[in-house]
């Protein structure tokens, strides 16, 4: 009776995925060449191409230029790449990365926005908050091993972006033998890659929307934070910067028009967007081909606007705050006052008109019925308009979202808005679905276009205890914590019929920041969040229909992980150094059939009258669990 | 469930009732009761004692004439005793004696008050009421605090009134009565002299009330007598708290939450608890005076309640009648808690040129002055905004007016010239000494610190560093004065890392020692070899590093080493260091190879807990002889007397498999558990004689016939279950248990290929879990005494130095605490102190999470769950 791992091992090798590539390409080959990066290495554009290169494309290419040679990432394997050494000496060099617009893609394209046949490249920023579904992010990177100029071939710079991204991954570094003793700083090493030629034909996302949610209302994360986030994000190619930027705790967002919210709502004066905050993180982002959309969530999670507009706010600081709010401290615009309604509307115009992305969030999350019932001022809204709760909820709705589509914006919601509530959403309504990943079918044939963030795979910050003061002993309420191999076996398409399909977006995984800040931001978010870049890039099958597993994705993981504590990141290692170093060698069976084997063994030897009864046992889960006979 | 034989029970009425009842009868001092089910309901027990309505003799004035505004009660002309106002010889003797600052002179007018009844026998009841009351009065005028003369003047009578058969004082008993019974009357809704927030004068009451809140919490030792608070709560009524036009509410709120945490927040109500012996009650209470205190709560009918319950209910009171909201500067920033602390409401900030004077230090060993200028470093840098929404901008105005502290001053109270802190921080454990006193007073002279050794100096420093908050620049407190007698309850207060699942370099191991040196942890636990490497340089071994650790850089060299046990010993922490054997050893296979059974055998799981397999050959002379010598060459780079040689997780298969060890075990007819013993014995041997006390993990005592010498310290890790099983052995035992105290459990499964596993040791330990940890539960009086104290552990498997910090701090100071302070903490009033800790640790750059959102970090109690 042995455990199996032979044909996870043989698989993990065949298939070549043994790589540094995150998220894995969808069409990838690869040789076994070593190929250095030569000193004299350059990025040029395809000669005779007659475009101009945006400036945000130069600064990606700079960018490129630069962690080229300062990832310094020894290749994880044992001895960090030496035996590679001997082999380098003879190897090529590569001189030249030559980057060009492929017209034929443009024609073969799915996307439908047949925009770029011109050869005025728009830039990056531009292409990442188009409409989502209309962008192009494909491209096509070839990398000879003989030396001769690699090419990235793309339809848009966000394309090229991309393409560089990958490009940038291929390599790691060996320091010169002499260099023995010296820190990192040592320039002298050799950058090379280790499986030229490469050969990526038509690498696309399977999913528009790959997203992260960051949540900087419960604790404050300055602009610096954010920005290396979406760095972070950038290097695994995702798209969508979800910032969840107020709550009912602290509202630090400056809005034209109405600054005595952040002035009276923020944890001091120190911890606010101002405008141009705002502005140069959605330019970071968008230079980076990440789309910031932004969430004001109403009429819930509003708590915060009393300190400056206490008549806008229903039951605040309402206690026992469990049943007023589904956090502390309770609190929720009266959605039924009609000056309530106003000042909704223009403070959402007001910063949405400011941003450039066409989707904007207004959450719609956990109301609570019972606040509005204790509030005279709802209850009398509502006695005079002679409307329900669920009909003011829809006019509140309908003019929120009325003056944000006036706007040009699709709307995003919280899942509870299309589920939950008689309120009347536009088509293109996107639908956030968190609760469970159950629920996204029933939006899905509400005819909406899904989201996938569900707390059951993408929710950072389950199974850290529970975070609510003298809850002695109590886990977070949605234990237990979400393992990245959790998350990578997320099917986006489970229980969805073809037509229903086509409505996913994407998905992303979220902090909430009740437990969060600036000091525990990496570790908890990376490599994780990068989880979800893959599935939602490079889809979570096999072109074959297989699914991926964790199995073949741990090596390429950790690999990124690695390279993002070196770009200052501060991810965790997922395992002990010793298992990154050996693919496979720190697999199980699993938990359950480490279990079961456990168990098996045990009963093996305790009863070993009954060793029919054993083997009948044996025999009925060895298929299931991967167990051989002996 | 309480119900008064001669009163009526009203369960969880409404305050108005209360008071219409109250008017009615007096209130029993011992009527906060609590039943035993689930809600800690509280009841009232009505007393038929009508109340007693001769306040009128009152020197002057609770009513608000317009003399008081100026000078309330410039010429204080205290109630002469015995009621005769013509007795003038009672009234000087009360007068004098209480005002006095000179013992002798206090102590003739004492006995000229006593024995102008010839004795102390002629005392009636009555006329100890009288002198109680003319006590109260003069405490709610001008009270000082705890050194007011007033104090020492009922010390000295109370020596009088002793009572040889009942063991009782009988002046101590009419205080009790007397002071509670005028301190309920002065709160009374719709009494005639209560306290009504409208009217002109109220906030005289309030002030005269606190006077007497204070009072009484210093005569009973506690800050605040719980009854003291009940009263306060119930009988100001919340009309005076919610009134927000009254602008001196802040105020007395700013006083009434700062004295209720000093006395409540403190361990010293729990100590005061008849089974703790009363421990804490200050020495010249007890012996003076030996004040019959009685804890309400264990008079309940139906046994004795805990603490806690008794706290819950006194929170819930808090919220029902002030509601939190208004709590405004609840938290002091004190981790761990001091086992004796009194603090007083003054605002105080450190002078500009504010020092740490060592002069009261003849020859201050230089690590006491790094100490000191690490200190006074923090002081001008922590920049540390107090936890308040305002973040401290409403005590602008206080901080201001503040009395500035010119210097802390160090005495040395020991024996001869102080040994340096590193010389005590790793001497034998029982023979260190960390207990310091500290007095801070409010007046701007100058603060003392008081300890017998450099440790205990250190100890007091760590404190002071964290009374201080920072406002426009200004460092200041709200709780002067500040008296503090600490030591702690448990000698070894660990923290363990693992550095050899993943390396952490040195600066994060400086940078933990001194986050543990902050919490007054003093053991660093260093798990720095295992299977997947071995950073460690040991002489003479050199090769398994070079051959064992990840990386050539990956190391820690015999000088990195020194650096660290220097940096971690001025810092009052001993290094245990812990070679793991004869299991967790597989990588000594690289330079080794012949002394290792089943090296990297597949499938893993069957030859180890954890990939890589591989295990000394313990069976192998030469494997012994090769331990033993590595052990002790090893354990000599570190000054401490400890060093362990782990023995956790043997795998029996990994010999039954491996040819040599049954060749060995044949070859000497030994089992597999005799060869163990002979390998530990050797092992351990070799230890003793370099000086060292072997510590092991319980698997050594608990799963294996192994002869362990007497002195031998036990680690248990599986479970807290099997605490008892070490104890019986009468072994010393360091808690480590997995269901407390490992950090890293609940975050995933580690081993690769396992989509659904969670960690083995799941859920996620929370500081609440860890917190509530008793250390002695199953213990008798004897093994009691075998724990040495205990530890969080980091196993870094999934963790290195990008989460170092974050998954450690601020979880492993609850353990800090626990092991400093004493079990019994309550977590729900620990949390606003432990933010505080966290946020500091912060300014000091160490990434320690936040526990809750800030808004609530600012808002304590107003997160929990039935808030």
């Amino acid at each position: 009776m042995k455990l199996s791992f032979t044909s996870i091992y043989t698989t993990l090798h065949a298939v070549g995925l043994v790589n540094a590539l995150w998220p894995v390409p969808r069409n990838l080959e690869t040789g076994t060449s070593l190929l250095k990066l030569s000193p004299s290495f350059d990025i040029q554009f395809e000669a005779g191409s007659g475009w101009s290169p945006p400036q945000d494309l130069l600064d990606a290419i700079s960018r490129t230029n630069y962690r080229l040679w300062n990832d310094k990432l020894g290749r994880l394997v044992v001895g960090r790449g030496e035996d590679d050494r001997e082999g380098l000496e003879s190897a090529s060099s590569l001189s030249l990365l030559t980057l060009a617009l492929d017209s034929h893609s443009q024609s073969t394209t799915t996307n439908d926005d047949g925009s770029s046949t011109s050869h005025s490249l728009l830039p990056i920023s531009v292409e990442a908050v188009k409409d989502i579904g209309t962008r192009s992010e494909e491209y096509s990177l070839k990398v000879p091993a003989d030396g001769s100029p690699a090419v990235i071939k793309a339809n848009s710079s966000l394309g090229l972006l991309r393409g560089l991204t990958t490009f940038e991954q291929l390599w790691h570094w060996l320091p010169a033998r002499d260099a023995g003793n010296a820190d990192e700083g040592d320039a002298r090493g050799v950058v090379y890659a280790y499986q030229a030629p490469v050969v990526i034909e038509r690498d696309y996302p399977a999913f528009p929307y790959r997203g992260f949610m960051l949540d900087t209302a419960r604790n404050f994360f300055p602009v610096d934070d954010i920005k290396r986030v979406l760095d972070t994000m950038s290097l695994v190619k995702m798209s969508v910067f979800h910032w969840h930027v107020v709550d009912s705790q602290s509202f630090p967002l400056t809005i034209p028009g109405f600054e005595e919210l952040a002035q009276k709502g923020a944890y001091s004066s120190n911890e606010i967007y101002s405008s141009s905050d705002v502005q140069s993180i959605v330019k970071y982002a968008a230079e980076r081909g990440i789309d910031v959309l932004m969430e004001i969530d109403i009429p819930g999670h509003t708590a915060v606007i009393a300190n400056a507009y206490p008549e806008h706010i229903a039951c605040p600081g309402a206690t026992p705050w469990s049943q007023y709010a589904n956090e502390p401290p309770a609190g929720q615009l009266r959605l039924a006052s009609s000056a309530t309604t106003n000042f909704t509307v223009s403070m959402l115009s007001s910063i949405a008109q400011t941003l450039p992305s066409t989707m904007f969030g207004t959450g719609g999350d956990e109301i609570n019925t019972k606040c509005y019932q204790k509030d005279p001022n709802t209850q009398e809204d509502l006695k005079r308009s002679g409307a329900t709760l669920e009909k003011a909820l829809d006019s509140f709705t309908q003019s929120t979202h009325g003056a944000l589509r006036q706007l040009g914006k699709k709307v995003v919601v919280w899942q509870e808005m299309a589920l939950d509530h008689r309120v009347s959403l536009a088509n293109d309504t996107i639908v956030t679905v968190w609760i469970s990943s159950k629920h996204a079918a029933k939006v899905a044939k509400k005819g909406f276009r899904v989201v996938h963030a569900p707390s059951d795979y993408f929710y950072l910050d389950c199974g850290g205890g529970g975070w609510i003061g003298n809850s002695a002993g109590m886990n977070s309420w949605c234990d237990p914590f979400k393992s990245w191999q959790k998350a990578y076996t997320f099917d986006p398409l489970a229980r969805l019929s073809s037509a229903e399909a086509s409505l996913v977006l994407g998905g992303q995984q979220l902090l909430w920041a009740e437990q969060a800040s600036p000091e525990n931001l990496d570790p908890i978010v990376w490599p994780r969040a990068a989880v979800s870049a893959e599935i939602f890039w490079t889809g979570p099958r096999h072109p074959s229909g297989q699914f991926r597993t964790v199995a073949e994705a741990l090596h390429r993981l950790h690999d990124v992980r690695f390279r993002m504590v070196q770009r200052g990141v501060r991810a965790i290692p997922l395992q002990p150094q010793w298992c990154a170093l050996r693919p496979g060698q720190c697999d199980s069976g699993g938990l359950p059939s480490m279990v079961w084997g456990f168990v098996l063994q045990k009963l093996a030897k305790v009863i070993e009258r009954y060793k029919l009864i054993v083997s009948l046992l044996t025999t009925k889960y060895s298929e299931h669990l991967g167990f051989n006979e002996p | 469930m309480v119900l008064g034989s001669e009163g009526r029970s009203e369960k969880q009425e409404p305050p108005g009732m209360i008071s219409s009842n109250a008017r009615r009868y007096r209130v029993c001092p011992n009527t906060l009761t609590l039943d035993n089910g689930p809600t800690n309901t509280w009841y009232y027990r009505e007393c038929r004692v009508p109340l007693i309505r001769h306040y009128d003799k009152r020197p002057c004035s609770l009513e608000g004439d317009s003399s008081m505004s100026s000078s309330p009660c410039s010429a204080p002309t205290p109630m002469p005793p015995g009621g005769d106002p013509d007795d003038n010889l009672l009234h000087q003797a009360f007068f004098m004696g209480s005002t006095t600052k000179n013992d002798e002179v206090r102590k003739t007018w004492a006995d000229s008050l006593v024995y102008s009844k010839q004795n102390s026998s002629n005392w009636t009841d009555n006329d100890l009421q009288e002198l109680s009351r003319a006590f109260a009065f003069r405490a709610i005028d001008t009270y000082e605090g705890p050194f007011d003369p007033l104090l020492d003047f009922i010390l000295v009578l109370c020596s009088y009134f002793r009572d040889p058969f009942s063991r009782k004082n009988r002046l101590a008993d009419a205080l009790e009565h007397e002071v509670g019974n005028i301190f309920s009357f002065t709160w009374k809704a719709e009494s005639e002299e209560s306290v009504n927030p409208r009217t002109a004068h109220h906030d005289r009451y309030v002030a005269g009330a606190l006077n007497l809140a204070k009072f009484m919490g210093d005569l009973f030792g506690l800050g605040l007598h719980i009854e003291a608070l009940r009263h306060l709560v119930i009988h100001a009524g919340p009309s005076l708290w919610d009134d927000s036009d009254w602008s001196g509410s802040e105020i007395y709120m700013t006083a009434i939450t700062q004295i209720v945490p000093s006395a409540l927040n403190s361990r010293s109500l729990y100590d005061f608890l008849p089974e703790r012996g009363g421990s804490w009650i200050p020495s010249k209470l007890v012996d003076q005076c030996e004040v019959n205190v009685y804890i309400t709560e264990t008079q309940a009918v139906g046994g004795p309640i805990t603490f806690e319950k008794g706290w819950i209910v006194t929170m819930l009171l808090l919220r029902t009648f002030l509601g939190l909201s208004t709590i405004t500067t609840f938290v002091y920033g004190l981790w761990p808690l001091p086992r004796g602390i009194t603090t007083g409401t003054t605002p105080l900030r450190l002078a500009p040129d504010f020092s740490v004077s060592l002069d009261g230090v003849r020859n201050a060993p230089s690590d006491l002055a790094s100490a000191v200028s690490r200190t006074q470093e923090y002081l001008k840098a922590d920049k540390l905004q107090a936890l308040v929404p305002d973040r401290g901008a409403s005590s602008r105005t206080a901080v201001a007016g503040a009395r500035s502290l010119r210097s802390l001053r160090l005495v040395y109270s020991g024996q001869g010239t102080p040994k340096s802190i590193s010389e005590e921080a790793v001497a034998a454990i029982e023979s260190r000494a960390e207990a310091y006193t500290l007095t801070v007073p409010a007046d701007g002279s100058e603060a003392v610190l008081t300890a017998s050794s450099s440790l205990g100096l250190f100890r007091g420093l760590t404190t002071f560093g964290q009374l201080w908050y920072d406002l426009d620049g200004a460092t200041y407190s709200l709780q002067a004065p500040i008296s503090i007698n600490d030591s702690p309850a448990y000698p070894y207060r660990g923290f363990m890392l693992d550095t050899a699942r993943n390396y952490f370099p040195i600066a994060d191991i400086k940078r933990t020692l001194d986050a543990m040196s902050w919490v007054k942890i003093n053991t660093l636990h260093w798990h720095v070899v295992d299977s997947q490497s071995f950073p460690l340089v040991v002489p003479g071994f050199n090769v398994i590093s070079e051959k064992g650790a990840y990386h050539s850089k990956a190391i820690y060299t015999p000088a990195d080493v020194k650096e660290i046990v220097d940096y971690a010993a001025a810092r009052g922490i001993d290094v245990l260091a812990e070679i793991d054997t004869p299991g967790h050893t597989s990588i000594i296979h690289h330079s080794f190879p012949e002394h290792i059974a089943c090296f990297e055998a597949a499938p893993w799981t069957q030859f180890a807990n954890e990939p890589p397999a591989g295990q000394l050959r313990l069976a192998s002379p030469a494997t012994v002889k090769f331990t033993a010598s590595l052990l002790s060459a090893a354990s000599q780079l570190f000054p401490s007397k400890f060093f362990s040689t782990g023995g956790d997780e043997i795998n029996a298969n990994c010999y039954r498999q491996d040819p040599q060890t049954q060749r060995d075990l044949a070859a000497q007819g030994k089992t597999l558990e005799q060869a163990l013993d002979t390998f530990t014995q050797a092992s351990h041997r070799a230890l003793a004689s370099v000086g060292k006390t072997p510590v092991v993990w319980q698997e050594m005592l608990l799963d294996h016939n192994v002869t362990l010498s007497k002195d031998t310290v036990i680690m248990v890790w599986i479970s807290s279950q099997n605490v008892a099983a070490v104890a019986r052995e009468g072994h010393r035992l360091v808690h480590a248990a997995s269901d407390f105290f490992y950090l890293d459990c609940g975050g995933g499964g580690w081993v690769g290929a396992n989509t659904n596993g969670n960690s083995w040791c799941d859920p996620f330990k929370t500081w609440q879990k860890s917190y509530s940890f008793n250390p002695v539960a199953g213990l008798t009086e004897a093994q009691k005494k075998l724990v040495l104290g205990g530890q969080h552990l980091l196993w870094a498997e999934q963790a290195g130095p990008s989460n170092l910090d974050s998954i450690v701090w601020p979880r492993a100071a609850s353990s800090a605490e626990l092991f400093w302070t004493g079990p019994g903490g309550n977590a729900r009033t620990a949390l606003p102190r432990l933010h505080d800790i966290a946020y500091r640790f912060v300014q000091r750059g160490v990434r320690a999470i936040p526990l809750q959102p800030e808004w609530c970090a600012l808002r304590p109690g107003k997160c929990d769950l039935d808030a």
